[in-house]
């Protein structure tokens, strides 16, 4: 009750204060008639006590300093401006990480994500992303726990219409509830339904991806209902899907089999499919796992091949990060917090040095009475205004920002950037963040009346410098990896190589005749003209890797190939001989091998722990198994007839490799007409990787850059401030014949050492954060001397840039003015 | 007789004690509470207002614009329920601290 009146105090405060006037000069006015003279003390004063009793001051002293601080900001629009602006880069790029991590975490618009877990096999022994389609179809009929369970497989077919040539397209096969439950609608048509979709001997339906549609289809509603051919299986377009960052065609997973033909997918108890599943109201995760252990220990005592001992359906909330992604995110937060870091830092400098000029005015107020803590409170709302305006700037900034990095790094339908309440939360908590760290140091050294040089500022410098040069020096360290990787030779001749992987076990190859297939598809190829060398492998280079920890504790990297593959890919033989047709039980490996495990020995002869072989050859360490790390361990084992429905063929050829795509795809079609091969050029996989390399370093050096100029400001405002502080003293020495060099000199001396210090803690921050990204990223050295010298040279040629204009301006002070100044 | 000031934390006590007589306006408030105390307690002005509101906004009280004896709007205030049951609590509380005190003075 006590609380409602208090509002209706403040709703009606004009009334009832003029009726308090009225009472107290009655109240007065009876007092002079009994008591003459008698004083009633100031009348306003103690109105404004009686007041204080309704609990409103607090509101009325917040609309006095915001409208103070807007006063103060307008009449200093220079000033203003800067803040804003070195805030608005500051808190965006923190904001667009936040909302790039928000939209990852949960993609807008999926119905109480809280419910949605991502299920993966685990068991003590192992664990499995990917579950297969009968165990699937078991759980969704058992599991009480899961209210739907969702399936999707990952594809690629050729698609087309029935006249148009076929293009490779991504496919996705998923269970008919999973478009409502991912929160996806139709633009135009219908999702799928599972009454009608999944029913046995249904029509083939697909949909397509409002960004494919409009590619392919021109955005033609008359899509729907007419026929799209996938690996040449007609099924007709139901609807339009607006499904953010995919694009591609979506057919119910039941007809799988239909679009890959001989596909075991349905049956098959190896697994291959992505689950997804709904918790029923009230069950937790840790509940639903307990009970598919249940149903994984009946379901073993039938097929205890196929389920582990002790297995049960990990269910991870799809909102919560995925524990490997969580170092790389913690490196792009620090770097990103970086930049919040230098504007703040920045922003603080500049305000202490406006306080220089505003001493007086706060001298001033706190002589007339005001408090120490409401003149504290008056400054710092000064700070949460720039920072609110920051803020919003901020927001609009990241929104573009977002836009651009969709539209950069995604060829899909970008996710549309809004804002809701979590950004807007995020909004606010960064600001206010900002807001404290920036301006209440400089309110308290204000107002404290101490001696100025404060540590304030060597702290702000020093964190504005040390940030900077983390992100410059990284940059620097990313650039020169960058080089790296372009002069790196992989140690074979990647760029005339085509791969070809005609996906026999897709369509229900067994081992013999996969073998006699692949046999077959290589003659063929041969016979191209321009065809020079071609060789079956079991995993294609800079694909998949197969890796084994040997007892020493490092990883080895194994492949199994024919005896062409050396001349193939021109790996170079260094010692011992290569597989001869037939050979079982040998091995060869790399230099690298043979350096680690028998230094100063001769390898050949020696048994292979890991993969198991007799060592009968010594090639060139070359990267044919990960372009990103260098000189790795590697082995080669003899190809096996179980390794051929996975293999594929490599096959080097005169020119460009590219050229011949559709003659080895007509070659591999034209032994099993089913078949859907995926054919690339090696050099199109290194092109996109170091694309990548290269974006990062631009991204990294594109914050480096930020945090470089935001500095600079700083720096440029606080060689200002030092000037006009003391320009007295500038001119005592100036009269007292001190040159214009020496009087800089005395400027600047006391930035010295923050700035030496902030170098220091630049080049440990950099090493540390390259040392921890040093295995993800190719040619990363952590110590590298040049790339901290160019960075430490080039912030000191920005800083002497901006610290030019106000030490001019020292060493032009006109003595006799200095001294008659204040 | 000098002026004494109240103890802190009666005046709200005095002020209900007060107005259990009747409704009253401000200054008969301070008045009568001088006139009861033989002017050994004077509630000073600065005081007496900050306590009215914030007994109105406790809900002791009631505020009312009447007319008074010399024809003038004054506004006085009314005892609610709920103000005289925290008369009754407040001289309770008084009674047992005051013997209490007592009580130390004559052991001392």
């Amino acid at each position: 009750m006590e609380w409602l009146r208090r509002i209706w105090y403040l709703l009606n405060r004009r009334r009832l204060e003029r009726e308090m006037e009225r009472e107290m000069a009655w109240h007065r006015e009876m007092m002079g008639e009994m008591m003459c003279g008698r004083r009633f003390g100031s009348e306003l004063r103690l109105r404004e006590d009686a007041r204080e009793v309704w609990g409103w001051t607090w509101l009325d002293r917040l609309w006095q300093d915001l409208s103070c601080g807007a006063r103060v900001l307008r009449k200093s629009p220079g000033f203003t401006v800067t803040a804003v602006l070195v805030l608005s880069v500051g808190i965006g790029v923190t904001l667009t990480a936040v909302r790039v991590l928000l939209t990852e975490l949960r993609p807008p618009g999926i119905p109480n994500p809280e419910t949605l877990v991502h299920l993966t096999r685990r068991s003590p022994a192992g664990h499995d992303t990917t579950v297969a389609y009968p165990m699937l179809e078991f759980y969704r009929a058992r599991a009480k726990s899961f209210q739907s369970v969702m399936g999707r497989v990952d594809s690629t077919a050729m698609a087309g219409d029935a006249a148009e040539a076929s293009a490779q397209t991504g496919v996705s096969f998923v269970t008919a509830n999973y478009f409502l439950e991912m929160g996806m609608r139709a633009a135009y048509g219908r999702l799928l339904d599972p009454a009608t979709d999944e029913a046995p001997g249904a029509e083939p339906v697909a949909l397509l991806s409002r960004q494919l549609w409009e590619r392919r289809w021109g955005g033609d509603p008359a899509a729907i209902g007419s026929t799209i051919r996938l690996n040449g299986k007609p099924l007709r377009i139901a609807g339009i899907v607006i499904s953010p960052r995919e694009n591609n065609v979506w057919v119910p997973l039941v007809k799988q089999p239909y679009v890959v033909e001989g596909s075991t997918l349905l049956s098959d108890w190896s697994g291959g499919v992505q689950a997804h599943a709904r918790l029923r109201p009230g069950v937790s995760p840790q509940a639903s796992e307990q009970e598919t252990k249940a149903l994984a220990a009946s379901l073993r005592e039938e097929r205890p091949k196929d389920i582990m001992p002790g297995e049960w359906l990990d269910a991870k909330p799809a909102d919560r990060l995925d524990f490997e992604n969580a170092a790389a995110a913690a490196i792009a937060a620090t770097l990103v917090l970086l930049v919040l870091v230098v504007a703040c830092t920045n922003l603080g400098i500049l305000l202490l040095a406006r306080g220089a000029a505003r001493e007086r005015e706060v001298r001033i107020r706190m002589a007339l009475g005001a408090g120490r803590r409401r003149v504290v409170r008056q400054l710092f709302t000064e700070s949460l205004l720039l920072a609110s305006l920051g803020s919003l700037c901020a927001l609009l900034l990241s929104s573009t920002a977002m836009h651009m990095l969709e539209t950069r790094f995604s060829r899909a339908e970008p996710v549309p950037a809004h804002v809701d309440w979590r950004v807007a939360a995020a909004t606010m908590t960064i600001g206010l963040i900002a807001a404290v760290s920036f301006g209440l140091a400089p309110a308290l050294r204000l107002t404290s009346g101490a001696p100025r040089a404060g540590r304030a500022r060597t702290v702000f410098l020093t964190l504005q410098v040390a940030a900077s040069c983390v992100l410059l020096m990284l940059s620097g360290l990313l650039v020169r990896s960058f080089e790296r990787l372009i002069a790196t030779d992989p140690g074979f001749d990647y760029r005339r190589i085509a791969v070809i992987q005609p996906g026999l076990s897709d369509h229900g190859y067994r081992d013999a005749a996969a073998l006699t297939y692949l046999r077959n598809l290589r003659e063929r190829v041969l016979a191209i003209p321009g065809v020079e060398r071609a060789s079956v492998v079991w995993l294609a280079p800079w694909g998949n890797v197969y890796s084994q920890t040997s007892r020493g504790g490092y990883r080895m990297s194994l492949n199994h190939v024919d005896a062409e593959f050396l001349e193939t890919l021109r790996v170079r033989l260094v010692r011992g001989r290569n597989f001869e047709p037939g050979e079982r039980d040998a091995a060869i490996v790399s230099e690298s091998v043979a350096r680690w495990q028998w230094p100063g020995e001769d390898p050949l002869g020696k048994r292979l722990k890991v993969g198991n072989g007799t060592v009968i050859g010594v090639v060139r360490s070359a990267g044919t198994f990960n372009l990103r790390t260098e000189d790795t361990l590697g082995a080669y084992f003899p190809l096996a007839a179980g390794d051929a429905p996975g293999s594929s063929l490599v096959v080097r050829v005169a020119g460009r490799p590219e050229d011949y795509v559709g003659r080895f795809r007509a070659a591999a079609r034209g032994l099993d007409e089913r078949l859907q091969p995926n054919v690339h050029s090696l050099h199109s996989q290194y092109d996109e990787a170091i694309g990548d390399s290269l974006r990062l370093a631009e991204t990294v050096g594109g914050l480096g850059t930020l945090a470089t100029l935001l500095a600079a400001i700083g720096l440029a405002g606080l060689t200002g401030y030092t000037v006009s502080q003391r320009t007295r003293e500038i001119g005592v020495r100036m009269a007292l014949g001190a040159r214009g060099m020496q009087v800089v000199r005395a400027v600047l001396a006391p930035m010295a050492r923050p700035v030496a210090m902030g170098f220091a803690g630049g080049m440990l921050g950099a090493a540390a954060i390259a040392s921890a990204l040093h295995k993800e990223i190719f040619g990363l050295r952590v110590l590298d001397p040049l790339a901290y010298g160019l960075a430490v040279a080039l912030f000191l040629a920005v800083m002497a840039l901006a610290a030019w204009a106000p030490a001019r301006r020292a060493m032009r002070v006109n003595p006799s003015e200095a001294l008659r100044h204040e | 007789m000098p002026k004494t000031e109240l103890v802190p934390g009666t005046l709200v006590m005095l002020i209900l004690r007060v107005l259990g007589q009747g409704p009253m306006h401000g200054y008969a408030i301070a008045q009568r509470i001088r006139q009861l105390s033989s002017d050994v307690l004077t509630v000073e002005e600065g005081s007496l207002y900050p306590a009215l509101q914030k007994m109105l906004l406790k809900g002791w009280v009631k505020a009312e614009w009447g007319v008074s004896d010399t024809r003038r709007q004054v506004r006085s205030y009314r005892l609610t329920a709920a103000g005289r049951k925290q008369l009754e609590l407040e001289v309770a509380e008084y009674g047992h601290v005051n013997r209490a005190i007592q009580a130390v003075l004559k052991m001392a």
